[in-house]
């Protein structure tokens, strides 16, 4: 700003004029500091916002992987529960087949109204479910015991075959008892004289014996080698989920010689099965290797007729999973078998 | 000398007007975040409450499927009078259940109702292809506001599956009522007076029916 002080005159106007000059300048140089403040302020305000603006709007609930993956996790868990209810009750494949045809078509409507597209695509296997429900010895039918000791003698203790030429077995659960009577003196004797559920294939062989001795207090289950205590005079096996009692064990079903890829033939046979007696039941995957005739067969073909019996089942269900949004392409394909081993 | 004088002001003035214009557009800036803080607007913040809304919903439908509470839940029909046990409005909800008995009366008080938080449960029942999908409702406390989240799961009901049965059950105990694939002695209906009844009773084996449960929340 320009001295201004000559031009007014005299020493008065010359010092009013100094003096006002000197205010004006302090409250601009006040105003200039003040706005100044106040820009900065605004600013960092505006940054602020911007960066919580675009922070918020690029977060999403998520990107949709989740949603994809729990549909998948949600059909595994509805068909599992379709399976298990079908070899319940119904073992006609037509019914099953229908129920999984309504159930993807009902699910991918659903899902269409959500903007999303989605498919279910399965393929059951076929097996066979064999079991005992009444509590009597692990031996063959008594039609079969009967009709083959006209020529020849059978023994209930002797080895037979239940099934033979399978690949996979799931949910095996033995639940047996030893009867007094047929107590061992010691384990020398258990070899010859214990119960013995054989898997045997590809020259290998895996072995469950089960016995009670004379001077023990429970049970004995000897698995693959390992020894483990039942209570009492009975125990409840899950051999293929690795329980014994209900708690959970270190051994694996058909260790060496199940394959994991399904490769290797198996044949499951009891021998002895007259020491013990009980109940058991599981689904293998071999719809031809089971014997389904009697009495020239160990196993009754209609559960009606007694126990044991083999009927038709389904095994497992490969299902491909598709879950398409705009964003995201999700395929799975997952193969369903409740009670399968764990490797 | 008049001139000198008038330069000076104008740089005052000039100041001024920018520290005035700061104002306008700092008071513009205030009242626009002031009213986003409300929770019904719609703005930035809101949409961080919608997000939590529908992560809220979709873990209560989550937690409760996986527990078989949701289904219970669904189970949980009058079967002579045609609507959800203890029904507060027509066949369905008006808000929380009132037995507290009941399998979602705990979840849907702590996910919701306890932080005042308004919802609404609908059940979606299966649509043939280009039909749009009837609607069951389960609760209903109203019209939701514009800044709704949503969450849906689907539940499987299986021919083995039983209703209440209001005379013997409890609710929190087992349902042994009418099972849902049972059939009236021809075979030619459902035995049951349940919300949802596929058209063919010769159609359902072990399967009876998908049906999507969504959620709606909202602030109140």
């Amino acid at each position: 700003m320009a001295d201004v002080s000559r031009l007014l005159g005299g020493r008065d106007g010359a010092d009013a004029a100094a003096r006002g000059d000197r205010t004006e300048r302090a409250q601009l140089i006040l105003i200039t500091g003040l706005t100044l403040a106040v820009i900065l302020v605004a600013v960092v305000l505006l940054l602020n916002t911007v960066i919580y603006t675009e922070n918020l709007a690029t977060r999403g609930v998520d990107a949709g992987g989740g949603e994809a993956v729990e549909f998948r996790e949600g059909t595994v868990d509805d068909i599992e529960g379709l399976l298990v209810r079908t070899n319940w009750t119904d073992t006609d494949r037509e019914t099953f087949d229908a129920d999984l045809d309504r159930y993807a078509s009902s699910t991918g409507e659903h899902r269409i109204r959500e903007g999303i597209r989605a498919s279910i695509e399965t393929d059951p296997a076929a097996g066979a479910y064999v079991a005992q429900d009444a509590d009597r010895g692990l031996v063959p039918s008594d039609d079969y015991l009967e009709s083959e000791g006209e020529e020849e003698t059978v023994d209930p203790g002797d080895e037979w075959t239940l099934v033979e030429g399978a690949t996979r077995t799931r949910s095996y659960v033995l639940d047996v008892r030893v009867p007094d009577g047929d107590r061992i003196e010691d384990e020398s004797d258990v070899d010859s004289g214990a119960f013995r559920l054989r898997v045997e294939g590809g020259g290998n062989s895996w072995d469950v014996e089960i016995y009670w001795l004379e001077d023990d207090d429970d049970v004995t289950v000897r698995i693959d080698g390992e020894e483990y205590d039942g209570t009492g005079d009975g125990v409840r096996l899950d051999l293929t989920d690795g329980t014994v009692g209900g708690e959970r064990k270190s051994f694996v079903w058909a260790d060496g010689v199940e394959d994991e890829s399904g490769g290797q033939a198996y044949n499951v046979s009891y021998e002895n099965g007259d020491t013990v007696s009980g109940t058991y039941a599981f689904v293998v995957d071999a719809p031809g290797g089971v014997r389904t005739a009697s009495p020239t067969d160990p196993l009754h073909a209609d559960p009606d007729d007694g126990s044991p019996y083999a009927v038709d089942a389904v095994y497992d269900v490969t299902v491909d999973v598709r879950h398409h949004t705009p964003d995201l392409r999700y395929e799975d394909r997952v193969r369903v078998a409740p009670g399968e081993r764990d490797d | 000398m008049f001139i000198e004088h008038l330069s000076d002001r104008g740089q005052a003035h000039t100041l001024e007007a920018f520290v005035a214009a700061l104002l306008l557009v700092t008071g513009l800036i205030f009242a626009t975040q002031a009213t986003a803080v409300t929770p019904l607007s719609a703005s930035t913040s809101n949409q961080h409450v919608e997000n939590q809304g529908a992560i809220a919903a979709a873990d209560v439908l989550a937690t409760t499927k996986e527990r078989g509470d949701l289904k219970r839940g669904l189970l949980a029909w009058d079967d002579g009078n045609r609507e959800f046990v203890e029904a507060t409005n027509a066949d369905h909800y008006s808000g929380l259940m009132p037995d507290t008995a009941h399998p979602l009366h705990d979840p849907f008080r702590e996910a919701f109702d306890s932080r005042r938080v308004a919802f609404n449960v609908d059940v979606l029942l299966p649509a043939k292809p280009g039909d749009s999908r009837s609607r069951q409702r389960l609760v209903d406390m109203g019209e939701p506001s514009d800044n709704a989240a949503t969450a849906s799961t689907r539940v499987t009901l299986y021919a083995d599956d039983r209703l209440h049965d209001p005379a013997v059950d409890d609710l929190d105990g087992e349902f042994t009522g009418t099972a849902l694939g049972e059939t009236t002695a021809d075979g030619s209906a459902f035995a049951h007076g349940y919300f949802h009844r596929p058209e063919d009773p010769d159609e359902v084996h072990a399967l009876y029916a998908v049906v999507e449960v969504r959620i709606t929340v909202w602030q109140m």
